[in-house]
């Protein structure tokens, strides 16, 4: 049996889409472990493979940025009218800590860890930090396996050839062209000869 | 334009290769105005080597398991077999032959790293323990059925699962008490029968 602790553990799962996503780094592989219900399932992810990591910021900062004082005020208003001014109180206090903890904690993103094969959402990286923190971990090994990544390699081996640039095809030689049929001719009769 | 750009997850627009893996900062996708972070490696557009194409075997060159016509340039890390290049596959630091993936894919398999899913039996008994008692009379079916469970997987190895003993012995110690209560509730039952 593979010992878990081959693995290192990257960061502790978050919630997503329902299921438990976590990742762990393997000697030569990374280790995401979705659990669905009672089932998980496994991908690796060889260093060797490994084609880019691709982060999006994303809208959330802004809009909890604004819905949470806001929901904050309504519903420490709603609560005021009612008479509960502690209950109230409580209620503001709670939604505006989750404001503060929303705002420290930095920007929202999507990553996508692509390989060969697929383009796989990392949802357990939900803020910046942590995925600069998971890239920092992440990119010696790869770099360790594969080298540096180079512009001047990739546009040598990738770039679409210039349509100006394809090279022309030899022109075929019409049947009724003079000198082609003389030059084979003479060309045959040597070799004869 | 460059065919191994990497694209924007949102739109799958190619994204400028010049921005990726700058230390700070991201590039606007063109399309979408997404701002975007990329950091690309050599996978990006270096082939992989195997799978290219399989020489033929000369005199002296020992063949392919599977192709006896084809020089063996490999050795399966986990069974030994020569392997050609098309026969070989590269996972991570070790080679593998098709047949030995396969197997090591399978439950039945002593090495649990390259299974790609995985029941956690630890966690149904668990579940089966806890969740049925916001309706007590289920119980009556589940806790037999937590018993089961953990006399029956309690030795199954779990690959990268922790804490696996302690949601067995959780719900064995739940559903023997779910047991006990109801044996106790059936003893007062009959004990109330007799007293008629
Ligand atoms: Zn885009
Ligand atoms: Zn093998
Ligand atoms: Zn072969």
């Amino acid at each position: 049996m593979n010992e878990p602790s081959e693995y290192r553990k990257m960061n502790r799962g978050s919630r997503a889409r329902l299921s438990l996503q976590r990742i762990w780094i393997g000697r030569d592989h990374l280790l995401l472990i979705r659990a669905s219900g009672w089932n998980e399932v496994y991908r690796r992810f060889y260093f060797e493979d490994i084609q880019s990591f691709t982060m999006i910021w994303s809208r959330g900062y802004v809009i909890w940025g604004i819905l949470l004082p806001l929901l904050a005020l309504i519903l420490f208003a709603m609560v005021w009218s009612w008479g509960a001014r502690i209950a109230a109180g409580i209620t503001g206090g709670v939604f505006l800590m989750l404001w503060m903890v929303h705002l420290l904690k930095g920007r929202t993103c999507k990553c996508w860890l692509q390989t060969g094969i697929n383009n796989e959402r990392l949802h357990m990286l939900k803020r910046v930090s942590h995925a600069r923190k998971f890239w920092e971990q992440v990119e010696p090994l790869l770099i360790a396996a594969q080298g540096d990544f180079s512009l001047e390699e990739m546009d040598a081996v990738g770039m679409f050839p210039d349509r100006k640039m394809r090279p022309v095809p030899p022109a075929v030689p019409r049947v009724d062209d003079p000198n082609a049929g003389a030059e084979g001719a003479s060309d045959e009769t040597a070799v004869v000869n | 334009m460059n065919r191994f750009n990497v694209k924007c997850p949102e739109c799958t627009y190619p994204l400028a290769a010049e921005h990726y893996n700058t230390p700070v900062g991201h590039q606007v996708c063109g399309n979408c105005l997404s701002k975007v972070v990329v950091h690309a490696l050599p996978a990006l557009y270096r082939k992989k080597q195997s799978g290219a194409s399989a020489q033929e075997a000369g005199l002296d060159d020992a063949g392919c398991y599977f192709h006896e016509s084809k020089k063996a340039a490999h050795v399966c890390d986990s069974c030994g077999r020569f392997l050609c290049e098309l026969c070989a596959l590269p996972m991570g630091e070790e080679t593998l032959c098709t047949s030995c993936l396969e197997h090591h894919r399978s439950e039945s398999s002593s090495r649990h790293d390259f299974i790609p899913r995985q029941f956690r039996y630890d966690r149904l008994a668990l579940g089966l323990a806890i969740i049925p008692l916001v309706y007590f009379p289920l119980t009556l079916f589940t806790a037999p059925a937590v018993l089961f469970i953990v006399l029956r997987y309690r030795k199954k190895e779990l690959f990268m699962a922790q804490h696996v003993k302690g949601r067995m012995v959780t719900a064995f110690i739940l559903g023997l008490l779910e047991v006990l209560g109801w044996l106790v509730a059936f003893i007062a039952l009959i004990g109330w029968f007799i007293n008629e």
